[in-house]
């Protein structure tokens, strides 16, 4: 039961920053959008896990937890990806950026 | 197809190469009609000035970004100052000045030209032919262009290449970027065998296993996004 309140909690607050960001304008509509439905996911999991029984099962899985784990890591990892991928872009934004600098002062 | 000599320019990566940019840029310094820029890739040893004392131009990133980086700045370099054809060269005397003209005159019939280092295969150490075969091998898998040495820092780029070639990796998967851009790019590919030297420092510099690995990633990366 405390695990359950803390975990609708903690998704709680992670929404409200999702929805500041967004009023800051540092996060896109679509991004929000995402962020809302991985959060309520959560929540609803949280207050009622048998209600995920169908699509676990559908998927092969027995345990709706396990579903929710697998789901959990797998978005992690997909996240990890994107991450590394703006900071490539990052770098190769700073890349042309000392070009320039490079080639100006010649 | 004839490419002009007169309008070659002769780009030279380098990274803290002060030990031995000396040496090399007295060697294809007695090339005739090559103008030579040298990329300074934010050394922080004396690089740059012993490169000044030469007759080259030099260009200086204020940081170190990698060798993609440094070819892509050397390509930029050519079309701004109107080059029709780059040859790029390692710093760290790993090759030799002789194949320089080997290389170029593979542009006479295709419009890029790698130097493929096998005549003297026998002094490669063996990790390095092992990470070079699986480097091929990776390089025709991720971007379906086979090369007998994708790795190769002595390679000629023809008017066409030159003009049309846009590279965006920064590290040493640029090798490997630039056999995949000349297939997308319709572009021609010839290969012809060059020396390789091995010394303390050429060995040094190369690409490690570690490298391979982070090759390999980034390859993974490009392809995913």
């Amino acid at each position: 039961m405390i695990i359950g309140v803390l975990g609708v909690g903690f998704s709680v607050f992670a929404l409200s920053r999702v929805f500041l960001r967004f009023r800051e304008g540092k996060v896109s509509p679509a991004m929000l959008g995402v962020w809302v439905i991985i959060w309520v996911t959560v929540i609803a999991f949280i207050a009622s896990p048998e209600s995920f029984s169908p699509v676990s099962k559908g998927l092969g899985i027995q345990r709706p937890l396990d579903f929710m784990l697998i789901g959990a890591v797998v978005m992690s990892y997909y996240l990890l990806f994107r991450i590394y991928i703006k900071l490539e872009d990052i770098r190769s934004d700073m890349a042309k950026l000392s070009r320039h600098i490079a080639l100006k002062k010649d | 197809m004839v490419v002009r000599q007169d309008n070659a320019l002769l780009v030279v990566p380098a990274y803290n190469e002060q030990a031995v940019i000396g040496e090399t840029l007295e060697g294809i310094g007695c090339l005739d009609g090559f103008d030579i820029v040298v990329i300074d890739d934010g050394s922080t040893d004396s690089t740059a000035s012993i490169a000044d004392s030469f007759n080259v131009f030099v260009v200086s990133h204020p940081i170190n970004l990698g060798l993609g980086a440094a070819l892509q700045t050397g390509l930029e370099y050519a079309r701004i100052r109107g080059y029709e054809s780059i040859v790029t060269f390692d710093a760290d005397g790993q090759h030799d000045a002789k194949d320089i003209m080997e290389v170029f005159g593979g542009l006479e019939h295709s419009d890029m030209v790698i130097g493929v280092r096998c005549l003297n295969r026998g002094n490669m150490p063996v990790l390095k032919r092992v990470g070079n075969a699986c480097l091929n091998l990776l390089t025709w898998v991720f971007f379906g262009v086979y090369s007998k040495d994708s790795q190769s820092g002595l390679r000629a780029f023809g008017p066409s290449a030159v003009k049309s070639m846009e590279l965006s990796t920064n590290r040493y998967e640029v090798s490997s970027e630039i056999l995949f851009e000349a297939k997308r790019r319709g572009l021609s590919i010839c290969e012809v065998p060059i020396k390789a030297i091995y010394t303390k420092h050429s060995m040094a510099c190369g690409t490690t296993v570690l490298d391979g690995f982070r090759i390999l990633w980034r390859m993974l990366v490009h392809r995913g996004k």
